[in-house]
């Protein structure tokens, strides 16, 4: 019983933990060069698992911000689309290190 | 003991899931996006309005709160300086605003009024923020905003267009983005040229090199009405190229714009 209360407990402060990173992450996206939060973001697909915040984030960042340009042929999910492949990337990435898979 | 990481059995099918939550995920992002193409927009933009305008407000009183660490010396250095440029901008201000005035006056003996008006717009958001070289303006279709108008900063300087239009916001593409082309005038003969933006306010236009133009000369928008993109300041030849290249760059500094004005006609 106490073993399934401490789950619950770890499991309740590692989701308050990644709400308030969301949060973090919402504001730092309305103040920071747009590169600055493609950082922060790459940095919390490494430390969470399945960081899905992160491509809701570029989608809120495009539907904002983009219009299409001559510079990106005319795409507007510029930040979707990549933050997709980078998601991809890092989830096979993290596959490969070792420090995941202890 | 320590075993090799080939050796331990990796979970499968966690990679085909992740495809799927993915490829589900844009799929969704598509609909949406084609159902209700501006929806998104005004309602993030709601929601985002006023932190951005909170950062706004941040932006205009940090030169206050870093100002305090100064040292006097500087700050006495640094005042006598500005006094200086304040009186000489002064100066060219008035004539500017003679010389303005006129230009109107005599448009409207000749029968060309201008029935534009300008609608002041604050920026919320600006590049770097920005992924595309684009202001989000807090004017919108309710101010009268359309698409394809003209945005200044001051009377005269033309930073970019109108490229998306909310309820309550308006997105401009600034005319200096990365590959995007605007038609100009060059100097007093008003040569007419096509100048491609690079990005970060700075252009380039490619003449041929038998064309007279020096360094200073205005770069203007083709118009009844006034604006300025800004002034030549390098020109590039090469002995084996038939053309020059010249570039200039926007005399403001859109990073740290606050206000602009978009054109409104009728």
């Amino acid at each position: 019983m106490w073993e399934l209360k401490l789950q619950v407990k770890i499991l309740n402060i590692f989701f308050m933990k990644r709400i308030i990173v969301d949060i973090i992450l919402c504001i730092a996206a309305v103040f920071l060069p747009w590169w600055g939060t493609l950082i922060a973001v790459l940095a919390c697909m490494f430390i969470f698992e399945w960081f899905i915040e992160g491509l809701i984030l570029a989608l809120i960042f495009d539907t904002l911000y983009g219009t299409p340009t001559v510079y990106f042929n005319g795409y507007v999910l510029v930040a979707t689309y990549s933050t997709t492949i980078l998601f991809m990337i890092v989830f096979f990435v993290k596959r490969r290190i070792r420090l995941y898979n202890q | 003991m320590n075993y090799h990481l080939q050796s331990r059995k990796k979970p499968k099918g966690k990679g085909v899931v992740a495809f799927a939550i993915v490829i589900i995920f844009l799929g969704l992002v598509l609909f949406l996006r084609w159902m209700f193409p501006h929806m998104w927009g005004s309602l993030f933009g709601l929601l985002v309005t006023p932190v951005q305008k909170s950062e706004n407000e941040i932006a205009a009183s940090s030169p206050f709160i870093f100002g305090y660490f100064q040292s006097k010396t500087a700050l006495v250095t640094e005042n006598l300086q500005l006094k200086h440029d304040a009186e000489m901008g002064k100066l060219s201000s008035l004539a500017f605003d003679a010389v303005y005035r006129e230009n109107m006056e005599l448009k409207e003996m000749l029968g060309r009024k201008s029935s534009s008006h300008v609608v002041l717009g604050a920026v919320l958001a600006r590049p770097p923020q920005t992924l595309y070289d684009t202001i989000l303006l807090d004017v919108g279709s309710d101010d009268g905003i359309a698409l394809g108008q003209k945005v200044f900063v001051g009377s005269t300087t033309v930073v970019g267009k109108i490229t998306e239009v909310r309820t309550h916001q308006a997105i401009a593409l600034l005319a200096s983005a990365p590959g995007e082309k605007v038609e100009v005038l060059i100097g007093k003969k008003d040569i007419s040229a096509t100048a491609e933006g690079k990005g970060g306010g700075n252009f380039e236009i490619k003449i041929p090199k038998d064309v007279l133009v020096t360094k200073g000369d205005a770069i203007t928008i083709p118009s009844i009405s006034v604006g300025v993109y800004g002034v030549v300041e390098d020109i590039i030849t090469k002995p084996a190229d038939s053309f020059q290249y010249l570039l200039f760059k926007s005399p403001v500094n859109v990073r740290s714009v606050r206000f602009v004005g978009v054109e409104i006609a009728g």
